[in-house]
């Protein structure tokens, strides 16, 4: 009778440990998805801003005036499409030439 | 101990009576108060999405900021907060100091919203005690294209709501859906954890592409800048436009605003001229009454007419050409831009037939574009047109358009005789549908844009819209402003220009409209209007046909001077 009241506690108490392991692990996973979620919060935050850095930098509003003052070389890049259209007046110059063998973009 | 027992089961039935208060009458209650001290249930807001050009490149984009929040209850000496805050933000600290004085006993004021990283880096360091303040993220919309197209964009505004142009127009695909959280806090306050289960993530807001050039647009303001350095108008605007597709291309004006710093604009400059400006479009407006004619067979493509010397009556009126024309043919009225010829024009067609025509063409309604706040115009019922009207409607007065509609009429003739709704989104939706309407037939469309509209710029009134390499079709116009007393203001035109290229399958048309030149002399649409419009059509194309040796060239020249 003893052996089987032991056995009772013991299966009592094993399930409960069992249920607080698991109660724990929930609850680590829990905090594991809220960290997660931090984290896409913040590497989403720091995309945008990283977004936001690339698009001031290579702004036509920027590159332009430099483009005009000869600081920068324009340069086709061979995948575009439109680039095959033939010019007007027929004369060829180095912007439709292969890129390669040509520097690209020159900053000063 | 009769007596004390008696107080023991009185104390005894007192407790379990209160007990059964707590835990069975008000256990609701309790139950809720708690739950409410432990989870704090609060709205994540949505990410409005991009704007992008045709090319992708973005126009609008949003940042995460933090805002900066007091708690004035708790502020012990209000004058040296103020005194950090204001330091470390550049604000008025007086004000500060009164704003906090004054809201002693709240628990939430603002002091600043969507801080710059600099701003919130000082007021980390101000290391003020850490219960008086905190900062609560918040959604910054930043431009990084500054100026460019800030009429087309719009912006939002401190809640976050779009103002204007597209960030209002299409704010349901922009804006997203807010989310929610709820966070389990301690006693303190401190959050403890989100409960993921009841939590709603917010839905960021979809992007919007639309047909914008970033470059074209950027041209297209640096040339109304000019315009206006020149000429010093009151304003001026330009469109650029597809007449293949409708798309815009660019649309500007001037007076402008930074969307980045809205406080600092004027009052006049937050109006988008291309779509809520409207005047008399004058001499722009006759190629459309001519295509009509012809189109109705009124008036023939070879047809002469009698330019009476300068001088004709017109009933009581009598009407005046700037030179004393005789004969002129259809293509030489327009190329040198005849009243009376274009009057004569309307006594063949007629009132009915002129209303039709400018009906046929859109004046009077919205085109429909994607942008709030665009205006129909004037277009007059029928009913109230007179006499008057069959010798001032050919000529584009008596009728009221913005600038936009007559892009859209001049792009029909452009593109073959179909009136098409102009876009100014680029949709993925191949299946999108947009509204067209054929008003002439190709060669009726094809004959004025190659004879009467290429001969204006080849040898009429658009001579300084020439451009080498390119033939080029354009019409000028100039109209007297029309005063809010009624009647028109001497001395004060709207000078226009509308011209594209090439001649043959038009790419590009480019609209300028002048509003009020107050130097210079008399402004004439082909005087100053004509050279800003071919100088944003010359960059057009060339940017059309990625046409980049101008920029390979000054390269190698730099190269080779150094």
């Amino acid at each position: 009778m003893f052996f089987r009241f032991g056995v009772a506690v013991l299966v009592v108490v094993a399930v409960s440990l069992y249920g607080t392991a698991l109660e724990s692990e929930i609850l680590a996973m829990k905090r594991q998805i809220i960290r997660q979620r931090y984290r896409i919060d913040v590497a989403t935050q720091s995309l945008a801003q990283l977004r936001l850095d690339v698009q001031m930098a290579s702004s036509p509003v920027h590159l332009l005036p430099r483009l005009e003052q000869g600081e920068l070389m324009a340069v086709k890049p061979p995948f575009d499409d439109q680039s095959v259209k033939p010019s007007r007046q027929g004369t060829s110059s180095i912007a439709e030439k292969p890129v390669i063998g040509r520097p690209p973009i020159r900053r000063q | 101990m009769g007596v004390a027992g008696g107080a023991v089961a009185a104390l005894g039935l007192l407790l379990a009576g209160r007990l059964v208060q707590l835990q069975v009458v008000q256990q609701e209650v309790f139950a809720r108060t708690a739950s409410g001290q432990r989870y704090y249930k609060q709205p994540v807001p949505a990410r409005p999405g991009d704007i992008l050009d045709r090319s992708g490149r973005v126009l609008a984009t949003t940042v995460a900021t933090h805002s900066l929040f007091v708690v004035p209850a708790l502020i012990d000496d209000p004058h040296l907060v103020a005194e950090k805050l204001a330091a470390a933000l550049r604000m008025d600290r007086q004000a500060l100091e009164q704003r906090l004085t004054s809201s002693n006993t709240s628990h939430f004021l603002w002091i600043k919203r969507r801080l710059s990283t600099d701003e919130a880096t000082a007021v980390r360091e101000l290391k003020l005690p850490r219960e008086v303040w905190g900062f609560r993220d918040e959604f910054r919309r930043v431009y990084p294209q500054g100026l460019i197209a800030a009429h087309v964009l719009g912006l939002r505004d401190i809640d976050g709501v779009g103002q204007g142009g597209i960030e209002e127009s299409q704010e349901a695909t922009l804006a997203g859906k807010p989310g929610r959280e709820t966070l389990l806090r301690d006693a303190r306050g401190r959050v403890l954890e989100i409960d993921p289960a009841t939590s709603i993530p917010m839905q960021p807001g979809g992007p919007v592409q639309l047909t914008i050039d970033t470059v074209v647009q950027l041209y297209t303001e640096r040339v109304l800048d000019d315009v206006m350095t020149q000429w010093k108008p009151s304003s001026v605007c330009a469109i650029v436009m597809d007449p293949r597709s409708g798309e815009i291309l660019a649309m500007a004006s001037r007076p402008t605003f930074d969307p980045n710093q809205p406080v600092q604009t004027q009052e006049d400059a937050w109006k988008n001229r291309a779509i809520s400006d409207i005047y008399e479009p004058g001499s722009t407006f006759k190629p459309i009454i001519v295509a009509y004619g012809i189109e109705q067979g009124l008036i023939e493509r070879d047809q002469v007419f009698d330019c009476e010397r300068g001088q004709y009556r017109m009933g009581r009126r009598v009407l005046h050409d700037t030179h004393a024309y005789g004969q002129l043919s259809l293509t030489d009225i327009l190329v040198k831009s005849s009243n009376i010829g274009m009057a004569k024009v309307g006594e063949a067609l007629g009132n009915e037939q002129l209303h039709a025509a400018a009906a046929s063409f859109g004046f009077g309604r919205r085109t429909g574009i994607e942008l709030s706040g665009e205006l129909p115009g004037i277009l007059r019922p029928l009913s109230q047109w007179n006499s008057y009207s069959t010798g001032s409607i050919p000529m584009g007065h008596e009728i009221a358009a913005t600038p936009l509609q007559m892009i859209t009429a001049h792009a029909a003739l452009a593109n073959g005789g179909t009136w098409r709704k102009p876009t100014i989104l680029r949709s993925l939706d191949t299946d999108r549908t947009q509204v067209f309407q054929p008003v002439v037939s190709e060669a009726t469309a094809d004959w004025l844009i190659e004879g009467p509209l290429s001969e204006v710029v080849a040898r009429g009134t658009g001579k300084k819209a020439q451009l080498e390499g390119y033939d080029v079709f354009g019409k000028t116009g100039t109209a007297q402003v029309l005063l809010p007393s009624g009647g028109y203001s001497h001395g004060k035109y709207v000078s226009s220009f509308l011209c594209g290229a090439p001649a043959k399958d038009p790419g590009a048309i480019v609209l300028v409209v002048v509003n009020e030149a107050s130097v210079g002399g008399e402004a004439f649409g082909g005087k100053v209007a004509a050279p800003a419009a071919a100088e944003i059509l010359k960059q057009t194309l060339r940017q059309q046909q990625r046409d980049l040796r101008w920029a390979t060239r000054s390269a190698v020249d730099s190269l080779r001077r150094e």
